[in-house]
Formats: structure tokens, C-alpha cells, sequence
């Protein structure tokens, strides 16, 4: 058994005061395709039973969409717990209203990007996608490894195109929103 | 008889970080008749980092990607969990969601591609189900594995959410376990079979993700395994690196063999071939060497 000192906490320190309510913000979210569900969540905390984040953090699924519900907006977005998500889909299998917990917080991060709270670690990853046209570089050692399996040498990603889908679709600004705050902070 | 033909999304990671798992599944798929064609010029589908940051480049990534399969007129085979969810998350928006599909399709129009939904998008573990069958499968083995005990181990996106997915039972998987049955060895139950490596952490918090693979790992230990059987590049790396490091708390090491590596095996295909030797932690010794010594 984990000893409760050796478990990780994500919990905020502060109690919640009527100032930080934002009592619109569930619709603002529910409004964005995927997120639909979360209307329909009772809090029965299905979620968090099977969550495997929480079997060894702090961190509940149920909290989250607790948060949500009451309009905790700025909490939310700027809260780490938002990324701790490892969107295993076993709450979205398992949720009896159809909550889509995964989903929605899809919609949370895209949401708090846009304030300027993306996790640095996904920005980071994100931006050896644009820079190596995927997450992990080829390196000549790989290029080895392939000749001796046989495999074809690989091309280089279309690194072009993904730049050209990337910018038009207008990444390059969202990823300056997100990076605005940190710059500001 | 006339091979089945689909096209092969390598993705990102596999082909620089696991190219094992990519020839391994060319190879055992030729020798059931099915051949798996690279798709060429394709990018990062951008799953969960993508994803995450802004849901339109991330459909606009997915999107370039079926398209290209539309042009070639084949299905898309994706052997990464990760790969394989995105790219049916994605092509489920698209069939869903016209204004979507047209936003895309502007975004495409400069190179010449639209989508319009002609392909399917499959995961390895369809192609064994669904294409091949466990007849064909059986009738491959010809060096089976005695008294091995393994367990499987199939990755969050490859079998959820079934709604999209369509794999496999999400709370109750069976196609790595069938299929390791039928290689002579016994399909091990244990504990959190279902549950994620931890690998999608790595981003976050590492310490965090490691943890939950090594609690995976000592489960499958617990239940006295000899190894573990893979589906998903990014769980094949995870649950090997949960176990390096002096950081690990795993109580054991414990071999993490890919599905095509370990079924190949089976088949007589050569443990150089199936490229058995980059696997860091080891089975000659235990697993295959039961199935006779390796040339």
C-alpha cells in the first residue's frame, strides 16, 4: 500500500471564494464539439474510480468536471491538473451519462491554450512536429538499424506540407497565444 | 492466391524509434498474404500534442493523411495506438461533421487532395481479426512455445472508445490473448490488464508516468508471466524504459515483445528478421528458446 506522504498532490491550497465563480462557463464549454456531455455529468465519480492517474496522484477526473460545473474558469484553465489527463478513455468507456470526460478535456486544453496556459511539455513536443515533422528525430544510427531489417531508407517526412497545413490552419498564432502569458507572467 | 493489399501509416515514432515493429509486421503480414504498402509522404497524424493545443491543425494533419490513402484507393493499416485512434477520432469528425469536412478540404485544395471518407482506417489487431482469422493464424505456427506464460498488453487508444475504435472488447480485449494461445503459450490474466502504460504522461511528469508503468509491470510479474505482448509503438517503448534506469522500482525486469515479433517467431521466421536482437530486454534465453534454439 502507498503510504499517504508518497502520493503526489495537485490539489489547489486555496478555498474557493464567490469571486472565482464564473457561473457561464459550463456552457461556454459545452458549446465546443466534443464537449457536449458535459451537461449530462451527475458527479457520480465513475471517472475517478477507474482513472489510472488517480490511482496514484491526488488528481480526480470527477474534480475537474466538478470545477467546471461550478465556473471555476480561471482555476481551471490555469491549472496543471488539466494536463494530467493521459486520455486512456477508460472514464469515457465506462461513464453512464456519456459524459465523454476525455473529450472534454480536449476542449479545456484547447480553451486554455487560447488564455495562454498550454503545458510546456506539449508545446514542446509540439514544436519538434513542426521543426522534425514528428516527435522523435532520425538519426544515422536509425538509418542503420533499418538497412540492417531490410527496411526502405526513410524519406524525409512531408515536413513542407505539414508546415504549409499547419500554418493555414492557423497554429502559428495559436501557438503565440500560448506562449503570450508565460512572456507577460 | 492474391494478396490482400493496404497501406502502411508508419507514423512518427515507429519507423526512427521502432523499426523493429515496423518489418516485423511487414514481414509475418506477407507471409499470411497481406502486403503492407508504405503510404509515402505522409506527416505526423499529431495526436495528443496536436490535439491538445488546436483541434483544427490537428484535423487538417488527419485529414491530409486519409486523403492521400483516398488517392491510392486502399485502407490505412496503423500498427501505433496512437496513430490508429487519432486518424479514426479524426475521420469519425469528418463523416460526422460537414462543416468540418469542408473547412479540411480548403485547407487540402492547394495539394490537390480532398477527403471524402472512401477509406477505412484499421489497426494490426484488425487485420488479424478481421482479415486473416484465427484459422489461417493457426495454421501458420510451426515452432510453438511450450510451457511460456505471457501476458497482453493491448494500449488505450487501440481499443478505445469502442464507439469509434471498433476493436476489440474495451473492458475485456481477447485478440492478443487468442493469438497467443495459439502459439503454444498461455495467455496470462493479471490485474489493471486494461490499463494505460503511462506512456502519454511522459510530456507531464515522468516520474508519474513511470510509476504507473511500473505498477503495470509488477502486476504482470505478480501473475508470474515470462514477458509482455504489444500492439501500440508508444506502450512497447514505455513499458521497456518503465523498466530501465536506476530509478525503476519494477521488482523484476520482465522482456516487452511486439505482437508481429512474437506471433513471427512462432511462424519459423528468423529472430534476426523480425529484428528480436534490438529489444532491450532480452527473451532468447527464456521465451524463444523454448520454441528451439535460436539460429
Amino acid at each position: 500500500m502507498e503510504r499517504a506522504e508518497d502520493i503526489k498532490s495537485y490539489k489547489p491550497d486555496q478555498p474557493i471564494q464567490d469571486s472565482d465563480v464564473q457561473s457561464g462557463f459550463k456552457y461556454e464549454v459545452a458549446e465546443h464539439v466534443g464537449a457536449e456531455g458535459l451537461m449530462r455529468c451527475l458527479k457520480c465519480g465513475a471517472c475517478s474510480g477507474g482513472c489510472p492517474v488517480a490511482a496514484v496522484t491526488d488528481y480526480r477526473p470527477r474534480k475537474v468536471l466538478g470545477d467546471v460545473l461550478l465556473g471555476l474558469k480561471d482555476q481551471v484553465l490555469s491549472s496543471d491538473t488539466l494536463w494530467l489527463c493521459a486520455a486512456c478513455f477508460t472514464c469515457e468507456e465506462r461513464c453512464i451519462q456519456e459524459v465523454n470526460f476525455t473529450d472534454v478535456v480536449t476542449v479545456l486544453r484547447n480553451m486554455a491554450v487560447r488564455e495562454g496556459f498550454a503545458a510546456e511539455g506539449y508545446m514542446e513536443m509540439a514544436k519538434r512536429v513542426i521543426q522534425f515533422g514528428r516527435v522523435s528525430p532520425l538519426t544515422r544510427q536509425v538509418e542503420r538499424m533499418r538497412e540492417n531489417l531490410n527496411l526502405p531508407p526513410l524519406q524525409e517526412p512531408a515536413i513542407e506540407e505539414l508546415r504549409a497545413i499547419m500554418e493555414s490552419a492557423g497554429f502559428p498564432e495559436i501557438m503565440e497565444a500560448a506562449t503570450r502569458r508565460s512572456k507577460t507572467v | 492466391m492474391r494478396m490482400k493489399e493496404i497501406l502502411l501509416y508508419r507514423g512518427c515514432t515507429t519507423p526512427v524509434r521502432l523499426s523493429e515493429y515496423e518489418s516485423s509486421t511487414k514481414i509475418v503480414l506477407k507471409e499470411l498474404g497481406v502486403d503492407a504498402i508504405d503510404l509515402v509522404n505522409a506527416n505526423c497524424c499529431g495526436a495528443q500534442f496536436v490535439e491538445s493545443l488546436y483541434p483544427r491543425a490537428h484535423a487538417a494533419l488527419g485529414g491530409r493523411i486519409l486523403a492521400l490513402a483516398e488517392q491510392e484507393e486502399k485502407d490505412i493499416l496503423a500498427i501505433c495506438g496512437a496513430c490508429s485512434g487519432s486518424l479514426k477520432h479524426i475521420k469519425h469528425l469528418l463523416d460526422s461533421d460537414e462543416s468540418i469536412r469542408k473547412e479540411v478540404n480548403g485547407l487540402l485544395a492547394h495539394e490537390g487532395l480532398k477527403y471524402t471518407g472512401k477509406v477505412e482506417v484499421k489497426h494490426l489487431l484488425q487485420i488479424f481479426n478481421e482479415d486473416i482469422g484465427y484459422r489461417a493464424l493457426e495454421k501458420a505456427i510451426v515452432r510453438p512455445y511450450q510451457e511460456v506464460r505471457m501476458a497482453a498488453h493491448y494500449g488505450c487508444h487501440v481499443t478505445r472508445p469502442f464507439e469509434i475504435v471498433k476493436v476489440d472488447d474495451p473492458e475485456n480485449p481477447t485478440i492478443i490473448d487468442r493469438i497467443i494461445q495459439l502459439t503454444g503459450a498461455t495467455a496470462v490474466q493479471y490485474t489493471s490488464k486494461t490499463q494505460c502504460c503511462g506512456g502519454p504522461l511522459l510530456a507531464m511528469d515522468e516520474e508519474l508516468a513511470t510509476k504507473i508503468g511500473a505498477g503495470k509491470i509488477n502486476n504482470v510479474i505478480r501473475a508470474g508471466a515470462h514477458g509482455i505482448v504489444t500492439a501500440c509503438a508508444f506502450c512497447q517503448i514505455q513499458l521497456t524504459q518503465t523498466q530501465l534506469g536506476s530509478e525503476s522500482t519494477v521488482i523484476n525486469r520482465i522482456p516487452i515483445i511486439t505482437l508481429p515479433q512474437f506471433l513471427g517467431y512462432a511462424m519459423g521466421l528468423d529472430y534476426n528478421d523480425l529484428g528480436l536482437y534490438l529489444n532491450p530486454i532480452s527473451a532468447r534465453h527464456t521465451v524463444f528458446r523454448t520454441a528451439g534454439e535460436v539460429a
